[in-house]
């Protein structure tokens, strides 16, 4: 099967712009420095890609005419917070499919000006009649995680404490200032026992990438030892009958299976992981639904600092959603340039240190009834 | 409470008048005597909320309709939701409530909020939730089973 790799990658500073700076906007600029970083032109691009979820109809042919690259095929991708994944793995399919060399990939979201007072679920979702909102199933989740694990509050919030010391590294990221443990579990209460520093915030953002076989990267000039996409798992939650665990992620395991088994791997290889992170409790049960920490042991883990820059598995260096910003549709793609500096060195103070193989999650939406909408898992080496 | 408006032609639908209430979804429950409605699958007993016309748990297409279930269950984890998008007030109290019949089910519960504990008793409540269209929709709730509320 054709390998596929990326030949360059680039984002904007995540955060919350001005209604002048559109979704197309955003875009464009995002696109615009992952094709300078690949030395692309825009007739080497062959076919474009977008993740969004809130930028209406036909958003991504919108940013290509921006970009000069109208005639080609232009394909819009909406899975929720794993819209950006999910477009990589359309690009991904479509190069190992023979379809195209050179695709860009684009994911981009401009919240601020649309989104007040958090996500929530389709309005004909039974959960949300019910008041659902995103931030009330993690707190649920916290609460049992609490009572079933032995696991403090303190230890839940250390996730934000970590994710935002990251964070000061990266330019990109929306919050570049640390945060205290007491300033976590003392912030207004959102939805008990989450409080606001346990949330991604509302963000605007756009990443992107260019993506391309061995002969596409030929084409543009560059060498064959670009990291490469090894694999993306993509599956969809299940209705879960009975009375069993909230936080068994079920989902996660098998999102993480099809991954390692494509990239023929275990999770134990994995250096890295840029992880959802969209509330502090979401990043522990997916590492553990993953199978990359012990079960009822990623609080623990997080407190002690295994998950840390430096630990024995460093989660999020970006500062992941809570600090990097969550601009829905854009995350997963700003998960990719994440793993892309890593693997090639180019991360500055926040460089994992022999970062060879990394892994990038993305959990997207829910269904009443199930364990979720959608995840993917994307597999990336140096 | 009406039939489903999609089984009817639409001069019918015009000759109808409106009705004082209507459940939030048609076949979620009943009034008299309040229950919730699901399915059971005849080939491995899992009951489900809402009804669905296969069984997840041992993919059979052999499944009942329209079954009540327990009224009476405890709460598996709950949230006090403080912020929410514009339209709904805050605070509420939002939990995942096990029914004795092995369901489990997302509702709002009433009462104190600071009240609330895991594995707290709680039964079902049938009334209005909300209004649409001029008429009340019927939801469901669940009470303490150890207030007055609930008495």
């Amino acid at each position: 099967m054709t390998a596929v790799h990326i030949a360059g990658a680039g984002m904007v500073r995540f955060g919350k712009y001005d209604p002048a700076v559109t979704f197309e906007k955003l875009a464009v600029e995002a696109a615009r420095n992952a094709l300078r970083d690949a030395g692309a032109h825009r007739r080497d691009i062959e076919a474009v890609f977008v993740g969004h979820v809130f930028g209406g109809p036909v958003a991504g042919q919108r940013v290509a005419t921006e970009l000069g690259l109208g005639g080609r095929p232009v394909s819009n991708h909406e899975n929720y917070c794993a819209s950006g994944a999910t477009a990589l793995r359309e690009a991904w399919m479509a190069i190992r499919a023979g379809l195209c060399d050179v695709a860009l990939v684009i994911g981009v979201e401009k919240m601020t000006d649309r989104i007040k007072g958090g996500v929530t679920p389709d309005a004909n979702d039974l959960d949300a009649q019910q008041g659902y909102v995103m931030t009330a199933g993690h707190a649920l989740s916290a609460r049992r995680y609490m009572h079933d694990h032995g696991a403090t509050r303190e230890q839940i919030a250390m996730v934000a404490v970590k994710n935002h010391a990251h964070s000061r590294h990266n330019p990109y990221a929306q919050y570049q200032r640390p945060v205290t443990l007491d300033e976590v579990v003392n912030a207004r209460r959102i939805a008990d026992p989450l409080g606001l520093l346990d949330c991604s915030p509302i963000s605007d953002g756009a990443a992107a990438a260019v993506v391309c076989s061995a002969t596409g990267l030929k084409r543009l000039g560059l060498p064959t030892d670009r990291p490469e996409v090894r694999a993306i798992g993509l599956v969809s939650g299940t209705l879960r009958a009975g009375l069993g665990d909230i936080n068994e992620e079920d989902i996660s395991r098998r999102a993480g299976l099809q991954a390692y088994d494509m990239a023929g791997i275990a999770p134990e290889d994995i250096d890295l992981v840029e992880m959802h992170d969209c509330f502090t409790i979401a990043e522990i049960v997916r590492l553990e639904g993953l199978g990359l920490v012990p079960k009822g042991q990623g609080a623990a883990w997080t407190a002690q600092g295994r998950t840390s820059i430096g630990g024995a598995l460093p989660v999020n260096p970006s500062g992941g959603l809570l600090s990097r910003g969550h601009p829905v549709g854009a995350t997963g793609m700003a998960q990719v340039c994440e793993l892309y500096w890593q693997l090639t060195g180019q991360a500055g103070q926040r460089q994992v240190d022999g970062a060879r193989l990394g892994l990038a999650y993305c959990k997207g939406g829910t269904v009443s009834g199930t364990d979720g909408a959608s995840v993917t898992t994307v597999v990336m080496s140096s | 409470m009406s039939a489903p408006m999609s089984s009817q032609g639409l001069s019918a639908i015009a000759e109808t008048a409106a009705p004082a209430s209507r459940p939030l979804r048609d076949g979620l429950l009943q009034t008299d005597p309040p229950r919730l409605l699901g399915s059971a699958c005849r080939a491995c007993s899992t009951r489900l909320f809402p009804a669905r016309d296969f069984c997840p748990a041992c993919g059979s297409d052999d499944v009942e309709g329209g079954v009540p279930l327990a009224t009476a269950g405890t709460v598996y984890s709950f949230t006090v939701v403080r912020q929410a998008p514009p339209g709904r007030e805050t605070p509420y109290s939002l939990a995942y409530i096990d029914l004795a019949d092995g369901v489990r089910v997302m509702a709002q519960v009433t009462g104190d909020p600071d009240a609330l504990r895991i594995d707290m008793p709680v039964q079902l409540d049938i009334r209005p939730v909300g209004r649409r269209d001029g008429c009340d929709l019927i939801g469901y709730v669940f009470v303490p089973s150890l207030l007055p509320e609930a008495a």
